[in-house]
C-alpha cells in the first residue's frame, strides 16, 4: 500500500523543521519506523542524556495512535523495564488530529514531570514515592551509564 | 520479587527474540491487519513506471483522488487536521471545528468514537441519515460554502506533472482538464493489430491518432526498432548515435551524455559567477578559471555581496515580525483591549522584553523610568496637597469663628459702654439729687432750727445710707 500523503508531508516537516532536542528519521526500507532521539530535558535528572525510541506507525494511522518505545535504559515511574511509555496520548486519549511531532513533545515532557502517582514499573514509582532525592539520584546514574 | 524480576527478564528476551525474527519488534502491527486508513476515493490503478492519471473507464466513472493533488503553495489555515490536506467537502462540528467529511466520519468509527478529535466534546452523530434527521441529531453540519469555494480555487498541478505536463490551475478544475484536454492521460489505444485483436495498451493522448502509435519503425539514426511512444525517451536516453553539436568545443556526442558533458566541457562559454552583482563578462569555462576570476572586481566582491544580503534578509524578516507585532497591538487598542493587549505575556512583561533585546533603546528606557519617578513623585504630592486643603478648610472654619467672637465682643464692649455711660448719668443725676437734698436740708435746719430735732435725726440717718 502506498504512503498517504499525511504521513508524508510529517516526515517532510519533521526533518526540515525539527522539534528542538528531538530528532526523527525514518527508516530508509520502511517508511513507517523512525528512529527517534530525545535530548534529556534541561532541570531534570535526565540531562545531559541522549534517548533512542522507535516509533511506528500502524496501517490505521492517523486513526489509531503511534506505537512508541524507549531503547535506552530509563529510570522513570512511567517507563517500564521493555521501553512501554504510560502516557494517556498514546493509548485511550489518542485522537487523529495529533501527529508525530506532538506525541514526541508529550514524551519529552513526561521527562521533566515524572508522575508517580500513575505508574508503570511499580518498583520505580514505590521509590520515588518514599524516596525522591534517592530515585533522582538513580534516575541521574541510569542516564550516565546507559544515555550517552 | 526475584520470581517477578525473571518473568521480566523472560518477557524481555522472548520480546528481543521476537524483534530479530520479525525485524520490528513491538512494534510490528500484530492482528492489526484490519481495513487501512483509506480515503473515500480509491485512484485508478496507474502503470507501476509512470504515475498519473488514466482513464479506462467510460468518462462518468472517472474518480479522482483529491488526496493525491500537489498544491502550488498551501495555506495553513485551509488544512483539515486530520488529513492536514485543504479541505475537501469540508464539515464543521458544534464546537466550531472543521474537518473534511471522510475524515470525521472515519475518526467516528475510530477508538476515538464520536468525539471532535481537537477537543474530545462528545457529537452526536447516527450514519443513518434519516435516523439523524429524526433525532433532530445535528451536531456535524456541511461548512459554509466560502470554505468550499476557496479550497476548490487553490492552485493544483497537474496529475501527470510527472509525466511532462506543465498545467496549473484551480482544484476545481482538474478533472475536466484531465479528461478532457491533458495531452499526458493516457487512454487504452483502439487500433486494431494484424490478428484482429484490440491493440489496448494504455497510451498518452498527445500519441493517439489515425495509426496505432504502437507500431514498430526503425530509428533513423542507429535503426533500432522503436514506436512513436518510445520515439522521445529512446532519442533522449538510449539512442547512441542521435549526436549533438557541442558549442564550446565543437566536438560530437550522443545526446544521452551530453548534459553531462556540458557541465565538465572547459571550452564551453559561461558567463561570469558574479553576473548578478553587474559583471558583463562571458567567455570559455578555461579563461574564466584561468584568468577572469583572479581579475573580476565583482567576483572578489561577491563574499561581501553576499555577507550583505544575508544581513539584509535578516533585517527584512526582522521588520516583518514587528510589524506584525505592531498590527497586533494596534488591533488591540483598537478593541479596548488595552490591558493585555492579545499577547499572552502582561504589557510591562512585553516592554521589558523589548528592553532587553534592544540596547539602542536605553535612552528611551531612562526616559520611561524618569517618568514612572516623577508620576510617582507626583502621585505623593497629590495627597500631601489634599490633606493640606482638608487643613487649611478646618482652619477657615476656625477664622471665621474668631472674627464672629470678635464681632460679638465689639458689641458686648458697645454695650458696657452704653452702661457704663447710663451708669455714670446716673450717678450723676444722683449726686445732683444729693446736693439737692443737701441744700434743701440746710434750708430745713435753717428753717425749724429749734421745734423739730427728731427729724433732723431721721434725715441724718437717710444721708448716712446714701
Amino acid at each position: 500500500m502506498s504512503l498517504p500523503k499525511r504521513i508524508i508531508r510529517e516526515t517532510e516537516r519533521l526533518v526540515s523543521d525539527p522539534v528542538p532536542g528531538i530528532t526523527a528519521v525514518p527508516h530508509e526500507d520502511n517508511l513507517r519506523y523512525f528512529n527517534v532521539t530525545i535530548d534529556g530535558p534541561s532541570g531534570s535528572p535526565y540531562e545531559g542524556g541522549k534517548f533512542k525510541l522507535e516509533l511506528f506507525l500502524p496501517d490505521d494511522y492517523p486513526m489509531l495512535a503511534p506505537k512508541v518505545r524507549f531503547l535506552t535504559k530509563i529510570y522513570h515511574p512511567n517507563i517500564d523495564r521493555l521501553g512501554r511509555i504510560c502516557l494517556d496520548v498514546l493509548k485511550a486519549n489518542w485522537s487523529p488530529a495529533l501527529q508525530v511531532r506532538t506525541i514526541l513533545l508529550s514524551i519529552q515532557a513526561l521527562l521533566s514531570s515524572p508522575n508517580p502517582d500513575d505508574p508503570l514499573a511499580n518498583e520505580v514509582a514505590e521509590e520515588w514515592k518514599s524516596n525522591e532525592q534517592n530515585a533522582i539520584k538513580t534516575a541521574r546514574e541510569w542516564t550516565e551509564r546507559f544515555a550517552q | 520479587m526475584d520470581a517477578i524480576a525473571q518473568e521480566l527478564d523472560q518477557l524481555e528476551l522472548e520480546t528481543r527474540g521476537q524483534q530479530e525474527a520479525t525485524g520490528r519488534g513491538l512494534l510490528t502491527p500484530q492482528g492489526e491487519t484490519s481495513s487501512a486508513w483509506k480515503p473515500d476515493n480509491v485512484p485508478i490503478a496507474s502503470s507501476p513506471n509512470s504515475s498519473g492519471y488514466d482513464m479506462t473507464d467510460s468518462l462518468d466513472e472517472a474518480p479522482i483522488d483529491l488526496r493525491t493533488l500537489v498544491y502550488v503553495s498551501i495555506p495553513e489555515h485551509l488544512n483539515c487536521p486530520i488529513c492536514q490536506l485543504p479541505f475537501i467537502n469540508p464539515y464543521t462540528t458544534i464546537c466550531g471545528h472543521t474537518f473534511c467529511r471522510t475524515c470525521i466520519l472515519e475518526t467516528f468509527k475510530s477508538p476515538l468514537g464520536n468525539k471532535c478529535p481537537l477537543d474530545r466534546i462528545e457529537l452526536n452523530y447516527k450514519e443513518d441519515r434519516q435516523e439523524t434527521e429524526e433525532k433532530n441529531y445535528n451536531d456535524i453540519f456541511p461548512a459554509p460554502i466560502i470554505l468550499s469555494n476557496i479550497t476548490d480555487d487553490l492552485q493544483v498541478r497537474c496529475l501527470n506533472a510527472s509525466r511532462g505536463c506543465k498545467w496549473i490551475g484551480p482544484r476545481w478544475s482538474i478533472k475536466q482538464h484531465l479528461v478532457n484536454s491533458c495531452d499526458h492521460t493516457r487512454f487504452p489505444c483502439e487500433h486494431i493489430l494484424d490478428q484482429g485483436q484490440v491493440c489496448g495498451q494504455l497510451t498518452e493522448r498527445r500519441f493517439l491518432g489515425e495509426k496505432c502509435p504502437h507500431e514498430l519503425f526503425d530509428c533513423a539514426k542507429c535503426g533500432e526498432k522503436i514506436n512513436i511512444v518510445t520515439e522521445e525517451h529512446h532519442l533522449k536516453n538510449e539512442c547512441t548515435k542521435n549526436f549533438h553539436k557541442c558549442n564550446g568545443c565543437n566536438l560530437e556526442f550522443p545526446e544521452k551524455t551530453f548534459d553531462s558533458h556540458e557541465s565538465y566541457c572547459e571550452k564551453i562559454h559561461v558567463r561570469c559567477p558574479g553576473k548578478q552583482y553587474g559583471c558583463e563578462w562571458r567567455g570559455s569555462r578555461e579563461v574564466l578559471s584561468q584568468i577572469h576570476s583572479s581579475e573580476c572586481v565583482f567576483v572578489k566582491l561577491s563574499g561581501y555581496f553576499e555577507l550583505q544580503e544575508a544581513k539584509m534578509n535578516d533585517l527584512v524578516d526582522e521588520n516583518k515580525m514587528l510589524k506584525s507585532q505592531i498590527s497586533t497591538i494596534l488591533d488591540s487598542i483598537t478593541q479596548g483591549k488595552m490591558t493585555n493587549l492579545g499577547y499572552s505575556l502582561q504589557l510591562e512583561e512585553i516592554m521589558d522584553r523589548d528592553r532587553s533585546t534592544d540596547p539602542s533603546r536605553l535612552f528611551d528606557n531612562l526616559q520611561e523610568k524618569d517618568y514612572i519617578q516623577l508620576m510617582m513623585e507626583f502621585e505623593v504630592l497629590k495627597t500631601d496637597l489634599n490633606r493640606l486643603r482638608s487643613l487649611a478648610s478646618e482652619f477657615e472654619l476656625n477664622k471665621q469663628l474668631v472674627t464672629a467672637l470678635a464681632n460679638e465682643n465689639i458689641q458686648i464692649k458697645d454695650e458696657l459702654h452704653n452702661q457704663t455711660a447710663a451708669l455714670s448719668s446716673m450717678r450723676q443725676q444722683i449726686q445732683f439729687m444729693l446736693l439737692d437734698r443737701r441744700r434743701l436740708r440746710s434750708k430745713l435746719i435753717d428753717a425749724e432750727a429749734a421745734p423739730q430735732p427728731k427729724e433732723s435725726s431721721s434725715s441724718g440717718r437717710f444721708t448716712n445710707k446714701l
